[in-house]
């Protein structure tokens, strides 16, 4: 009689044990998807100016890790040798304009738009355009811009965006773009 | 104990039960329990052979879950980016064709033409994606899907350019880079930028 009680408080005990952790996972998945989509949330974005040139010059200093990551990882698929930080700009926000430095102490504007095709966790859809204020183009009420592309990237993701001539460029520009998270942008 | 009127020993009874026993009878001849047998055998078999309503039910839900999951993922590949469709090599100097964007600030470059540094480097060795996939060039904007042989003019054998191009590639590292060649592609100067600016965005 006792070892058939025991048996059962044994059987319980175990099924308990197994059950628990499926209660508790099915606690933690709101918890999880809560976390993702905050994290998927768009807060804005880290914008890098650089110029990058054929002649050697030190390593590139004052950028982010990221950054640095990124202009290792395209290194190999471009033909420049250095690259010179020009500025760098945070925008608030899917869509803003700043200003940012451009070579020899111009200014650009540049403007950055943004959108979700879909609904939450779907990438987003950049479009970057730096242009120069001053230009003075017959009959154009936009001058026309120095870069301007656009493409698809997820939240956290930095992508490496440049412009140069079609061959023998000696010079390009190269904007580093990361579209931060918003709890990200919320602590800077 | 019998009842009153009723046979009077046992013998009597006896006779009147084995009258009204059905199994009294003479017992099946040979051929009789030979053609019984043949009868509950070929019962057994047909039941067995044949399956019942709930497996013929159950096979017909299972192929029609089977074709149902095929036409989704047929349908998911057809509706797929078409970033990932354009994908030629996974690894290194991934070259991809721009996707247009739905809100793009000024009306977006050209796309789709090897850059002629990154040739001379060995970085580009695909032609350009999505030439041959009809699907790829639909989602791709008006003015974003040209083709080389038409964006451009020969000469000497290789294309010349009037308008910006843009292409897409993934470093062996994951890093996306978006390039964009310019032929009128300049730098500014200081000097030509002392007066006011005459457009601004903000």
């Amino acid at each position: 009689m006792v070892s058939r009680m025991t048996r059962t408080l044994v059987a319980v005990i175990a099924l308990a044990g197994l059950l628990f952790p499926v209660s508790a996972l099915g606690q933690d998945k709101p918890a999880t998807a809560a976390k993702s989509q905050e994290r998927d949330q768009l807060g804005g974005f880290h914008v890098v100016l650089l110029l990058a040139d054929n002649k050697a010059a030190p390593p590139i200093e004052g950028v982010t890790p990221n950054v640095i990551k990124a202009l290792k990882d395209v290194q190999q698929l471009l033909p420049f040798k250095s690259y010179r930080l020009l500025d760098a700009a945070l925008v608030r926000g899917s869509n803003g304009t700043t200003r940012i430095s451009a070579p020899d102490g111009a200014q650009y504007v540049l403007v950055i738009s943004s959108g979700r095709t879909a609904g939450p966790g779907a990438p987003l859809w950049v479009g970057i355009s730096l242009r120069d204020p001053t230009y003075t183009g017959a009959n154009q009420p936009v001058p026309p811009a120095v870069l301007n592309t656009s493409f698809r990237m997820s939240v956290g993701e930095t992508i490496v965006a440049g412009t140069s001539k079609l061959a023998g460029s000696e010079q390009a520009l190269v904007v580093v773009l990361t579209a931060l998270p918003e709890p990200v942008l919320h602590q800077q | 104990m019998t009842a009153k009127g009723g046979p009077s020993n046992a013998s009597e009874l006896r006779e009147i039960l084995r009258r009204g026993d059905p199994l009294s009878e003479d017992r099946p001849t040979i051929e009789e329990v030979r053609r019984m047998r043949q009868a509950v055998l070929n019962g057994s078999f047909d039941r067995t052979a044949r399956p019942s309503s709930a497996w013929r039910s159950l096979a017909a839900f299972a192929g029609a879950t089977a074709l149902l999951a095929l036409a989704a993922m047929a349908a998911l590949w057809m509706v797929r980016p078409a970033s990932q469709q354009t994908r030629l090599h996974p690894a290194s100097a991934n070259l991809a064709a721009s996707n247009a964007p739905p809100a793009a600030p000024v009306p977006s470059p050209t796309s789709v033409q090897p850059p002629a540094h990154a040739a001379a480097n060995g970085v580009i060795a695909s032609a350009p994606p999505a030439a041959g996939r009809p699907r790829a060039g639909r989602r791709q904007h008006a003015g974003q899907a040209i083709a080389p042989e038409t964006a451009g003019t020969r000469e000497g054998g290789r294309q010349q350019y009037d308008r910006p191009r843009q292409l897409q590639f993934t470093a062996p590292g994951g890093t996306r880079l978006v390039w964009v060649l310019d032929p009128n592609f300049a730098l500014p100067t200081k000097a030509a930028q002392q007066e006011e600016p005459r457009w601004s965005a903000e």
